[in-house]
Formats: structure tokens, C-alpha cells, sequence
């Protein structure tokens, strides 16, 4: 499948959690490893649809080579990386196409075939497919004391990735540079925590203020979106449309309607079981959609913000008024 | 018989297809009645397996709607199971299925009552055998 990035065929490789490692950039060797410093930036694709993968990228590049990304400075290389949400999907291919393609498309000017080949010798990237299996089978565990949250996947995938960097690759970090949907501080200190050496900045919007971020972004977005195509290709018929993966998405909303199945709802592989959208024709419109109506015994507990308490369910169950689905003993190992 | 002495209800042994066996699989939920015929008619049962087939510390994976359930099988000592229905107004127990495999199954973080469970349920195959030997 050389027509897809090695991070695509990573993904692909099972409907679990993959890593990517790319190779060490030219311009930090094995030699000036330890010597050259380099700024790293992270960011995320695809943290709310309900179709594939969350898409977690860090990339890195020597510090001496961020005045050629979107600068405005005279080394500026002028390739246009940025916030991801603001570039086409043909410039955001046609961007990470530059890093993971063998060849330089020989039509283009000498210039830019130099300008390419320098920002591969440059820039190097990690990425992290968390499956929508894993995001649903972790935001889905019994009790609920044992969730793994949206949150905390988000934050262990990206402190590994750093780890990876740092104690794999052995890259002398400089800075890392984040890009975060929640509060910026709280997060900032955990990384702090865990990597006391390292200096952070976590911020909103730093896809868009920062050029490694941005190189980052598009990465996560290219990699997530054609995985997400890939998967379509491989279980769906051609002209089944996922749609953007939001409710709001008419495509999106039509698929979910139409290929709704009794038992399974849909395909684990690539649907998210934990988005309340599911909801709706799972437990809320069994008959409607023709689903089979499935208990849990969260649902016999209470709903919504008490069931993350953990701690208040305990005391608001009632064994006797239930009917079947749960045993005393059942109850007994909770308490 | 007087009107107050309980009429036990007849075991048909006549229902029982021998020409297949039957796997179950006890899970933590609960679901509305399912007719027969949906039963015996889905397709959907292979996809609650990951492909590969998955083993969590050798105890086996399935996925439901979003839920990692992982399950033991149970042995039962010179025990047979089978799958039974009740029919008619006196609730004959139909003996349908000789039962190959009997598994239960817990919620990925609530594992440890997988222990409790087999050992409640072993301990009333053993009580109700003292009582009716």
C-alpha cells in the first residue's frame, strides 16, 4: 500500500491503539543527536465525530529550522503549514505528502524540489490512532470509577509520545509546544510533573501560533482522514457516505439511520459507542429503529455527571427494586 | 390433587435436537424478550469478535456496543447443561439444547466478580446435587 503514509498503514494494521515512529531527520544524525536541540508541537484530529480514530501527532524539527516555517522571515521555505481547520484538504495532503513520499514530483521547480528535500531532512513525527474501539471500550468500563475518559487517553497518549522522543529517539527537547482543547494550566503542570527537564507551552490555539504545531495539525488530520477513508473502502460499500462524523452532518446522520443493525448497531471498527448521539437508536428508539433494547447495569444506577462519581451510585442502589439483571452478590462486590 | 397442592411442572426431553450443540455466554446485561426466530437468525454474533480473536490474561474478548466484556469458561464437573424453554399453561420445561460450552462474562474493570460468580454458582450446583442424591 505504498499509495498511503506508513502512519495510515500503521492505523490500519488493527482496530486497536497504533503508534508511528517516523526515521530520525538528516539533520539531527546520530553524531549531533545529543547537541542539537529541538522544539517539538502537539495536536490532536478527530477528538469529536463519532466515525474513527482520535489522531494524536507530535512533531519535531532543530530549532534552528523554525524560521523557515511560516514566518515571514527571509528563510521562510513559504510552505503555508497551519492550523489544519483552515487548510484545504488538497493543501494538507499536498503538505504531508512532502514528508512521507519517497520522490519529488519532478515537474516541480528546482527551487521547491530544494525547499522539500530540506524540510524532509528537518522534520521528524511520531503519531498515536487511538481506535474507536479502545475510546469506547475505555470510556465504557464497570464500575464507573474505572473510566478512562476522553481526557486522560488524550493526555497518556501524548505524554508517551514525548517519552518516546525523549528516551527512544534520545532528541536533545528544547520545547514542547501543545495545543489543547481543556484548561491550558492544569495540563501544563501534569506535564511539568511528569518530565521536570522539559519546558512546555500548552495553549489554545497554538496550532495556530506555532509553525511545528501547525506542522503537527496537519499531520494528525491528514492521518486520521484517510484512515477514516480507508476503513470506509474496506468495510462499507463505495458509495456509503460517512459524512464528517458530527450529528449535525445530514451524510452522517443517514448513515447511522440506514445501517443501523439489531444487535451490534455498527461497526465496532470505526464508531464510537460512547458519543451520546448512539443514544438515540440504541436504548432511547429500540423499536423505531428495530434495535434490541440492551440493559446495563449503569443504566439501573443513575445517569449522566453521578455515574462519574463513582462514589454516589453505591448509595443509590436498590437491589430489590430491580428485576433480574443483577444479583445480590453482584451488589455486595460494589460495596 | 387438592386445589392448593402446586402442580410441578413436566420436563419434555422429547424437544431436544442432538443434531447440534449450543455455547453460552452469560453477559452483565439485560435484554428485552427476543423471539426465537431473531435468535437463531442473526448474523451478527461473529461481529462481537475482534479479528484477530483476542485473550485478556487467557480469559477470552468480545466487544458489545461499545463494551469490552471479558469471560471464563465454567466447568462443571460431571454435570451436562442444556438449554431449556418453557412452554404451555403448566410450563413444561422443554430440553432443547445440550449446552458444549458455558462461559460467563464481565465488564472490562469489574473482572474480579467473575471469581465470585463461578464460585456462587458452582457452589449451588453442588448444594442442589446434595439435596436431590
Amino acid at each position: 500500500m505504498d499509495h498511503l503514509p506508513d502512519t495510515v498503514n500503521k492505523l490500519l494494521s488493527s482496530s486497536h491503539t497504533e503508534t508511528y515512529v517516523s526515521h530520525i531527520p538528516a539533520a539531527i544524525n546520530e553524531e549531533n543527536i545529543s547537541t542539537t536541540p529541538v522544539i517539538v508541537g502537539v495536536d490532536e484530529a478527530g477528538r469529536g465525530p463519532i466515525f474513527g480514530s482520535m489522531v494524536y501527532s507530535a512533531a519535531y524539527m532543530p530549532e534552528t529550522f523554525e524560521n523557515c516555517l511560516n514566518t515571514g522571515d527571509a528563510e521562510d521555505l513559504k510552505f503555508g503549514f497551519d492550523d489544519s481547520k483552515k487548510l484545504t484538504d488538497v493543501k494538507r495532503d499536498e503538505l504531508f505528502g512532502y514528508l512521507w513520499r519517497q520522490t519529488t514530483d519532478e515537474n516541480l521547480s528546482e527551487e521547491k524540489q530544494q525547499s522539500i528535500e530540506k524540510l524532509k531532512e528537518n522534520i521528524g513525527y511520531v503519531i498515536t490512532g487511538i481506535s474507536a474501539r479502545d475510546i469506547s471500550s475505555g470510556m465504557s468500563k464497570y464500575p464507573p470509577t474505572e473510566i478512562y475518559n476522553l481526557n486522560e487517553q488524550a493526555h497518556d497518549t501524548t505524554m508517551e509520545m514525548i517519552r518516546i522522543l525523549k528516551e527512544d529517539n534520545k532528541l536533545n527537547i528544547k520545547h514542547v509546544f501543545i495545543d489543547t482543547v481543556g484548561p491550558p494550566a492544569s495540563y501544563q503542570k501534569k506535564l511539568e510533573m511528569k518530565f521536570p527537564d522539559l519546558k512546555f507551552t500548552v495553549s489554545k490555539k497554538a496550532d495556530s501560533i506555532y509553525p511545528i504545531v501547525s506542522v503537527a495539525s496537519v499531520i494528525a488530520k491528514v492521518t486520521r482522514d484517510m484512515h477514516l477513508k480507508e476503513l470506509n473502502k474496506i468495510f462499507l460499500r463505495e458509495d456509503i457516505n460517512l459524512g464528517s462524523g458530527y450529528p449535525s452532518d445530514p451524510n452522517t446522520v443517514k448513515y447511522l439511520k440506514e445501517n443501523v443493525t439489531s444487535l451490534i448497531g455498527w461497526n465496532p471498527v470505526f464508531t464510537r459507542f460512547s458519543w451520546n448521539t448512539t443514544n438515540n437508536y440504541l436504548t432511547e428508539n429500540n423499536e423505531k429503529y428495530g434495535t434490541l433494547e440492551i440493559k446495563w447495569e449503569d443504566d439501573f444506577i443513575t445517569t449522566g455527571r453521578k455515574r462519574k462519581n463513582g462514589g454516589d451510585i453505591v448509595s443509590a442502589m436498590k437491589p430489590s427494586m430491580y428485576d433480574g439483571v443483577l444479583t445480590a452478590s453482584s451488589f455486595y462486590d460494589i460495596n | 390433587m387438592s386445589d392448593d397442592e402446586q402442580q410441578l411442572p413436566c420436563v419434555n426431553l422429547k424437544a431436544l435436537n442432538s443434531s447440534y450443540t449450543i455455547d453460552v455466554k452469560m453477559l452483565p446485561c439485560k435484554t428485552s424478550s427476543i423471539s426465537p426466530d431473531k435468535v437463531y437468525k442473526t448474523t451478527e454474533l461473529d461481529q462481537l469478535y475482534p479479528e484477530p480473536k483476542e485473550t485478556t490474561d487467557g480469559k477470552e474478548v468480545l466487544y458489545l456496543r461499545g463494551r469490552k466484556l471479558i469471560g471464563e469458561s465454567i466447568v462443571l464437573e460431571n454435570q451436562t447443561a442444556y438449554l431449556c424453554n418453557k412452554s404451555g399453561s403448566n410450563e413444561t420445561i422443554n430440553v432443547e439444547l445440550k449446552v458444549d460450552f458455558l462461559g460467563n462474562f464481565e465488564r472490562e474493570g469489574n473482572t474480579s466478580r467473575l471469581t465470585n460468580e463461578k464460585e456462587n454458582l458452582l457452589e449451588y450446583v453442588e448444594l442442589t446435587n446434595n439435596i436431590m442424591s
